[in-house]
């Protein structure tokens, strides 16, 4: 049975914070501790992803750039995938028909070679 | 305070079902320490949607949040009032009845636990604060910190039955 999950977090400084988990003892918690146990193994994919804490907030022009550089990284990789021409001055409408092309080429086949590629 | 949160995703080796009995859990917004199961997919799931405020897409991006991988969340944001549950689930059920024509085409009727959006929780911060200025300090304090470095399991073996 799966009793606990301990989750260090760090920074640059080199300073840590462990953090315990009491995981559940009834059937759903179990199985996911079972995958969790099985996928740990071959090691953590986004180990970066924090929202919403003071520092860690991101501005729109931060977005935007990192937007840009995905864009960027899917045209080299996959040139038939056609992304037209990005308005950020309409942001809102713009994520939404990105969004939806992001999704289609979230694990990108290159055209170049058959190699899978993990954005 | 803010809602803040950390999400752990993993190279998924396999995703099962939700069981059913889990679905029913009566919870829209986790509580501060809760750590709950994150979407598995590539997709846009009821919950998700409804809080966009946005149906302009393929239909075919419309994946329940049904079932589950490794991937998990930690919440770090302020616990819900009891009755907010009831008040946000009827705005969801009115507005996915507004909606009724886009979800027909899916063949989805309102029915809650099948449509995956509850939130599940599957383990608890030990010691997490209660006092919402405690939980803000405790908020604070993880500001400083941008990586995830190590995650350790505990288990205990089962204890041997005696006949």
């Amino acid at each position: 049975m799966y009793t606990n999950l301990r989750v260090t977090l760090g920074n640059l400084q080199q300073q840590e914070v462990e953090l315990n988990y009491k995981i559940f003892n009834n059937s759903t918690s179990q199985k996911w501790a079972s995958l969790l146990n099985k996928d740990l193994k071959r090691g953590i994919r986004e180990d970066d992803r924090f929202y919403g804490f003071s520092t860690g907030e991101q501005s729109v022009e931060d977005s935007i750039t990192k937007i840009k550089a995905l864009i960027k990284r899917i045209s080299e990789v996959r040139p038939s995938v056609d992304f037209g021409n990005v308005d950020f001055t309409n942001i809102q409408a713009e994520v939404n028909r990105i969004h939806i092309e992001f999704a289609d080429v979230h694990l990108l086949k290159s055209d170049n070679t058959d190699e899978l590629i993990q954005l | 305070m803010c809602d803040a949160y950390i999400v752990a995703t993993f190279h998924v080796s396999e995703k099962i079902d939700i069981p059913e009995a889990a679905l029913s859990a009566k919870k829209l917004a986790p509580d501060f320490g809760d750590l709950v199961i994150n979407y598995a997919h590539v997709g846009r799931h009821i919950r998700e949607l409804y809080y966009s405020g946005d149906l302009d897409l393929p239909i075919e991006h419309v994946k329940l949040f049904t079932n589950m991988s490794a991937d998990f969340c930690m919440h770090f944001g302020p616990t819900p009032e009891v009755k907010q549950y009831e008040r946000t689930l009827k705005k969801i059920e009115d507005w996915f009845k507004l909606n009724s024509s886009f979800f027909e085409k899916m063949d989805l009727d309102w029915n809650p636990q099948k449509l995956g959006i509850n939130r599940i929780g599957v383990a608890e911060l030990v010691d997490a604060p209660c006092d919402p200025i405690e939980q803000k300090n405790f908020q604070r304090r993880l500001s400083f910190f941008d990586k995830i470095l190590k995650l350790e399991l505990e288990t205990k073996k089962k204890p041997f039955a005696f006949f």
